[in-house]
């Protein structure tokens, strides 16, 4: 049985459902929160177990320093990315 | 905008008379052909289409000399619906939050057509679809960004307002989504991505609600994407459901139920496919499914004409200034802002202060200016004995001293203006003119 490690990220939580967005791929996934570990919110990153290209729900970890490291990056991309706006109101 | 109850406000509203009758919410009710599309005696129409995207959103925009504005790009690519629609760039791109259906196609869009302007709300996301939006972006040195606030978006002979988002660290990605106003004359169009009711209510409270002509259903029809306060505000006359296959039950009845109370012309990009309208200058509109024109509304008067009038009938039939006050309150205005008055809406302000010796509840009053902008002031706002309130003309939060009209620009003319303030029954209260 062949395992690898594949990271998911809870884009959104829609009711009971949490909406993940797979790293590699950009899949999306519903996933029940039930079998998934409490705690979640938006932007949570999890390692999570596959067997046979299915993931184990049951061994989804909470990566809170990669989750926290993404977010400093993206401030940094958001700062640059302000600074070219011109401001004010704008005709096309 | 006066309020009332809603019962109240439907009746009072004569653009409800003027409305097409179709019901088109759910599959097997009757869509019948009402005429031919094409220009009015306004002239050319504004197109706003809603792609067919599945469980997401993706509308674009493509103003009658045809600069042309994408809100959201769906979760896959919607490139192919949009080289259908002949798009062959983008004046304007807007995220209105980072969720992946709503900028999942949002970098293949950039790479593939050019782009002018890319607005989103600021707020960062950790998920691979928000990282690759935004490696893009910074590659693209060439688009300029710009950032979702209070300001004014010329879209050749349109507009569109930006709405201001709510306080930063207060709520999650739906409740920041971008809210915008889109106006063409007397046509008007409310986009805000996954509003749910904390934003909706916030913008009902901050009174940047318009009449509006079309409603995008806030949340894909969540039973949370709705607030009647809002419903009572806009009043659509058409509202579309940008919304495909989910497993989490969008759009919730409750959702349908209150969008078919408020009209009858409520649509489904999962049962309709994609959605075209056509908005006139005069506001009249038409409704197309593909080739086929299935609702149609009559022209309306501007919301601006609506609010003059209303205002000038009150002014005529109440008494100048109630006596229970006259006298103790005094109002002044600080039309003149440092720098572009526009730039600069907090620049400027009014300020009521209070000769009364008890405090005074000013909640449900509000103050306009001569051409009709008003504020209302929330309905736990207190005048203090003595004390005094400040209203700003643009956006901030409000501390129960200084409250914000939330406008993206100056409101009180330099030059010469009226400052009326108004009780919650709508009588008047203070007055101050200037020259």
């Amino acid at each position: 049985m062949s395992e690898a490690e594949r990271i998911w990220v809870v884009d959104r939580v829609e009711g009971r459902i949490a909406v993940l967005v797979a790293d590699d791929d950009e899949e999306t996934l519903d996933v029940p929160l039930n079998v998934l570990p409490h705690g979640l919110r938006e932007g949570t990153v999890l390692r999570v177990t596959e067997s046979e290209g299915h993931p184990l729900w049951a061994s989804a970890m909470l990566d809170e320093e990669l989750r926290l490291k993404r977010l400093r990056q993206a401030e940094t991309a958001l700062n640059e990315l302000k600074s070219r706006d011109p401001g004010g109101d704008i005709v096309l | 905008m006066i309020r009332g109850t809603y019962g109240a406000a439907l009746m009072r509203s004569s653009r409800f008379l003027w409305c097409a009758t179709l019901l088109l919410v759910f599959p097997g009710y009757g869509v019948a052909s009402q005429g031919q599309s094409g220009q009015g005696q306004s002239g050319e129409p504004i197109r706003v289409t809603f792609l067919d995207v599945g469980q997401a959103d993706a509308i674009l925009i493509r103003s009658p000399e045809g600069q042309i504005a994408l809100v959201d790009a769906g979760r896959g690519e919607p490139l192919r619906s949009l080289g259908e629609l002949g798009v062959e760039k983008i004046d304007l791109l807007v995220a209105t939050h980072p969720h992946a259906d709503h900028i999942g196609g949002m970098a293949g869009v950039i790479n593939s057509i050019p782009v002018r302007f890319y607005m989103d709300n600021g707020q960062p996301h950790t998920t691979a679809t928000y990282q690759n939006l935004m490696r893009t972006l910074q590659q693209r040195t060439d688009i300029t960004y710009l950032a979702a606030e209070p300001r004014t978006i010329g879209l050749g002979s349109a507009e569109i307002e930006v709405l201001p988002l709510l306080p930063v660290n207060s709520t999650d990605h739906n409740n920041r989504s971008v809210g915008l106003v889109l106006r063409y004359g007397s046509f008007v169009v409310f986009l805000s991505g996954d509003s749910e009711v904390r934003e909706l209510a916030f913008w009902v409270q901050q009174g940047v609600v318009p009449d509006v002509t079309v409603l995008k259903a806030p949340h894909h029809g969540s039973d949370n994407g709705f607030t009647w306060e809002f419903l009572q505000d806009a009043q659509p006359e058409v509202v579309v459901i940008s919304v495909g296959g989910n497993s989490y039950g969008h759009p919730r009845p409750e959702a349908l139920q209150a969008y078919t109370s408020v009209t009858p012309t409520v649509l489904r990009t999962d049962y309709h496919g994609q959605v075209t309208i056509l908005g006139y200058e005069d506001g009249r509109y038409e409704v197309m499914l593909g080739e086929e024109t299935v609702a149609t509304g009559q022209e309306r008067e501007t919301q601006e004409q609506r609010r003059r009038a209303t205002v000038e009938e009150l002014v005529d039939s109440v008494p100048p200034v109630a006596p229970s006050v006259s006298g103790s309150l005094s109002l002044g205005v600080f039309a003149d802002a440092p720098g572009n008055d526009h730039q600069n809406p907090n620049g400027e302000y009014a300020v009521l202060e209070s000769g009364l010796s008890d405090d005074l509840q000013i909640g449900g009053w509000f103050l306009c200016d001569a051409a009709s902008h008003c504020f209302h002031f929330p309905s736990d706002a207190v005048l203090r004995a003595g004390g005094q309130v400040v209203v700003y003309t643009g956006s901030g939060r409000t501390d129960g001293v200084r409250f914000f009209m939330g406008s993206g620009r100056a409101v009180w003319n330099n030059d010469g203006d009226t400052a009326t303030l108004y009780d919650a029954s709508s009588t008047v209260v203070a007055r101050h003119v200037y020259e």
